[in-house]
């Protein structure tokens, strides 16, 4: 079988070289800016340059280009060691310790390396073996090959050791390492034998397959996993050789049976290169047609794949919805724009609209008003197809019927939580296994969403009512400071009374006292009633109802309920048009703002009220000189429970807030820290 | 000697104006009074004797707590600074509320009179004064200010 040694041993570094190149490009591309990379790249270009031109040296006509290519191609072969122990030192981590004994390698190689240009190094070169040229080692080169073996032995030793105290995971990948290295350069240093004329040659061209399994464990080693894992690449390599021996098996076969029955010459070479060719096929066949596949697909079923991201994006967003008319929006969406069915309806149970009454059927909702159209059918609890689809939890698909072509559940445990009852698709194609399959999917998640809503509200109303409540006993809060301060507004007329009262028994006679007597004393009893009317109108709970009111007389009644001391009041108040309002609660609104303010300013300072019209809207403003309000809790003081106070529930700016957008105004802040807070409202 | 003068400070016309007359009617004292704090204190500057060295004509001031721009307690504890402990004064007051009462008696006033009051209460205090029972009563006030503030302090504590 063996044509000649020349070829097979050409091939070996042909093929080795293209490995090298391979390897050297795509480790250095893999991470450019690792030095392991770089070092191991280079080391990889050093092999393969030495073998290109080891081809140009065995098959090179003359004695002048054998020697040339010699020494060329030894140029690469000097570098070998020093980045060989370079890349093995980076990988174990040795590097910071041992950087001299690197640097002392690559001037030993620096050496050689010049020597190579001298006649010391290789003289001349002769045919051997059946090669045209190899080497003819000079006086130099036999101390270049002890250099060549005792650094690589020195490196096996070091790998060696360094897997004996390694543990572990680490243990194995080292001690592979050191298995694939001692392999690759047993292997590879044949060739060196023929150098000096030791046979057998087929050594040396065997030799290099090892350096190519030596480079390829190395290179997956460093770019894969680092060290890798070495049960995953034998059963890789066992798992690949298995699979390439029973193929490779088979072809043979067929290559004897040919070589029996047609014909007796057969192309080693040939066959060599078809096998390597199936082993690319093997390799990269499946990812070649995945790859061409979802782009063709892409290109030509555009469509379709846009169809079904529609689909998936919609099962995602519907999952996401808290509200019914948001999830049914998004259903109806699906069904027409996507899918474009043309009569889809969806059916709810009654207790989404009328959560407390005990639900018997499912209704049909709009898909303009998302809401029940009683009109528009109902599907009973005790229909068939409702037990069907509970029972089979499957889509009823009926070909023949219309207007219920396919019927979906969407189910979350054992309750039915909607019906999708589609008709025919516009394009009157029947739905396939996919259309189904991807509505199921859309079902599932709004039924999850759906039941959600239900949760969801029932929080909803009672976060309401508990504010409601927090809201009633901050009222009740601020009217603890408000009676206060009316009873001392009581207190002062009563001091009047009784004072004058206890006079009176020595004045009587005096006719102007008696008329003062009886107009202050109707003044103050005026005054003291005036106070107690207030007081009853701000303790009852009156139902809400709006009437045409005037902010000014608001602000001044309000402003009436406070004990002001130390600070000094402006009224500024111009003429506004009429507000529809509810009085009480505008009524706390100022009560809110006008305490704020007044607790804002515990050292004094001047609470200034105004009222005008801006661009058509009614203004009112509280504002005070006291400390201000941080720029970064500006945001967060109309959030419930947000107080900076000690004492404070932290609820009567969310109260003004809210009491203001019901009324659709809207409520403004003007803070500086240190100059004081204006609140602006607009209605 | 002239009659010593009282000054009765409240921002409520009508009700300073009132308490002036219960004490007029006495005929024994003189009267002084004041709408504002700001009014209180020029009171006090004109009444300085030998630019305060002989102390002040004004022998004591009923001072009401709630008062615009500067309040009664705000107020008592500028006339200390300025005018010294030589001037009796009597807080005068609708409020009921802990943190005022101990701020006030803190301050060394002769008592704490709470609106509405009895004329007679009001001249007993005025005669105590005059009588000579100053520290006495000052003294109490403060007893009672210690008393109640270690009640607080209990309070607070058990909170």
């Amino acid at each position: 079988m063996v044509d000649s040694f020349l070829f097979q041993y050409s091939f070996s570094y042909l093929f080795g070289g293209t490995v090298f190149a391979i390897l050297a490009v795509f480790v250095f591309l893999k991470a450019p800016e690792e030095s392991l990379n770089k070092v191991f790249a280079f080391y990889c270009f050093c092999v393969a340059w030495w073998s290109f031109f080891s081809i140009l040296m065995i098959n090179s006509p003359t004695e002048f280009w054998g020697t040339f290519w010699d020494r060329l191609c030894l140029m690469g072969v000097v570098l070998i060691p020093p980045t060989f122990i370079h890349f093995n030192y980076i990988l174990l981590g040795y590097m910071q310790k041992y950087r001299w004994f690197i640097l002392t390698n690559y001037i030993v190689s620096g050496f050689f390396f010049i020597a190579n240009l001298t006649p010391f190094f290789v003289n001349h070169t002769s045919p051997k073996f059946g090669l045209n040229y190899y080497t003819d080692p000079g006086p130099l080169y036999l101390p270049f090959v002890a250099y060549f073996f005792s650094l690589s032995f020195f490196t096996f030793f070091v790998l060696f050791f360094a897997s004996r105290r390694a543990t572990g995971r680490y243990k194995k990948q080292v001690s592979l390492l050191f298995w694939a290295a001692l392999l690759g350069y047993s292997m590879g240093g044949n060739n060196y034998n023929l150098s000096f004329g030791i046979g057998p040659a087929f050594l040396a061209a065997i030799g290099n397959l090892g350096v190519v399994a030596y480079g390829l464990i190395v290179a997956y080693t460093i770019t894969k996993h680092r060290l890798l894992d070495i049960s995953v690449i034998i059963s890789r390599f066992v798992a690949e050789f298995i699979a390439i021996f029973i193929l490779g098996t088979i072809y043979l076969f067929m290559v004897w049976l040919y070589w029996v029955n047609v014909s007796v010459r057969i192309d080693i070479p040939f066959i060599v290169i078809t096998i390597i060719f199936g082993i690319l096929v093997g390799q990269f066949y499946q990812r070649l047609r995945l790859f061409f596949q979802t782009t063709s697909d892409k290109l030509f079923l555009r469509g379709k794949y846009d169809y079904y991201d529609t689909l998936s994006e919609a099962s995602t967003r519907a999952g996401e919805k808290l509200s019914i008319p948001s999830i049914l929006n998004i259903l109806y969406d699906v069904f027409y724009n996507a899918v474009e069915i043309s009569n889809p309806q969806v059916f709810l149970p009654e207790y989404f609209t009328e959560p407390g009454k005990v639900s018997k059927r499912y209704l049909i909702y709009d898909k303009e008003t998302f809401k029940p159209n009683k009109k528009g059918g109902e599907i009973g609890f005790d229909d068939p197809m409702v037990k069907q689809l509970i029972e089979s939890r499957a889509p009823i698909c009926d070909p023949k019927n219309p207007c219920r072509e396919l019927v979906i559940p969407c189910l979350l445990e054992n309750r039915l939580i909607a019906i999708f009852v589609l008709g025919r698709k516009l394009s009157e194609d029947p739905y396939t296994d996919e259309d189904i399959n991807l509505l199921e999917g859309l079902a599932s998640q709004a039924a999850i969403a759906l039941d959600h809503t239900r949760s969801y509200e029932k929080i909803k109303t009672d976060l309401e009512a508990a504010e409601k409540v927090l809201a009633r006993s901050q009222r009740l809060a601020s009217l603890g400071t408000l009676i206060a301060g009316v009873t001392h507004e009581i207190r002062n007329p009563l001091t009047v009374i009784r004072s004058e009262t206890e006079r009176l028994a020595n004045q009587a006679r005096d006719q102007e006292y008696l008329k003062n007597y009886r107009d202050l004393l109707l003044k103050h009893i005026d005054r003291i009633s005036g106070i107690v009317q207030r007081m009853l109108g701000l303790a009852k709970e009156k139902p809400k109802k709006a009437k045409s009111i005037d902010l000014r007389e608001v602000i001044e009644q309000t402003l009436q309920f406070f004990v002001i001391s130390r600070i000094t009041v402006k009224q500024d108040l111009k003429p506004v048009s009429m507000i529809k309002a509810n009085e009480d609660e505008m009524h706390e609104v100022f009560v809110n703002l006008i305490q704020n303010a007044i607790e804002a300013m515990p050292g004094g300072g001047t609470l200034t009220l105004k009222t005008y019209m801006e661009n058509d809207r009614i203004v009112a403003e509280v504002s005070d000189t006291g400390s201000g309000i941080p720029e970064d809790i500006q945001e967060k003081i109309f959030d419930p429970f947000y107080s900076t106070r000690h004492e404070g529930v932290g609820l009567g700016l969310s109260i003004v807030y809210r009491i203001v957008r019901e009324h659709d105004g809207d409520v403004v802040v003007n803070s500086k820290p240190g100059d004081g807070t204006t609140f602006k409202l607009l209605f | 000697m002239s009659n010593p003068i009282v000054m009765v400070v409240d921002d409520e016309v009508d009700v300073a104006n009132a308490i002036t007359n219960i004490i007029k009617d006495t005929g024994k004292y003189e009267v002084v009074t004041a709408y504002s704090a700001k009014d209180a204190l020029a009171q006090l500057k004109k009444h300085k004797v030998l630019l305060g060295l002989g102390g002040n004509k004004i022998r004591l001031i009923l001072l009401d707590i709630k008062m615009p721009e500067m309040d009664g307690l705000q107020l008592l504890e500028k006339i200390r600074k300025d005018f010294g402990e030589d001037i009796g004064i009597s807080m005068l007051t609708a409020w009921e509320d802990d943190e005022k009462w101990e701020r006030a008696t803190s301050g060394f006033v002769i008592n704490y009179i709470k609106k509405p009051f009895k004329s007679k209460d009001l001249i007993a205090t005025l005669e105590n004064f005059f009588k000579g029972d100053e520290g006495k009563m000052v003294l109490n006030t403060f007893e009672k200010h210690i008393e109640k503030r270690d009640e607080f302090s209990k309070k607070k504590k058990k909170r």
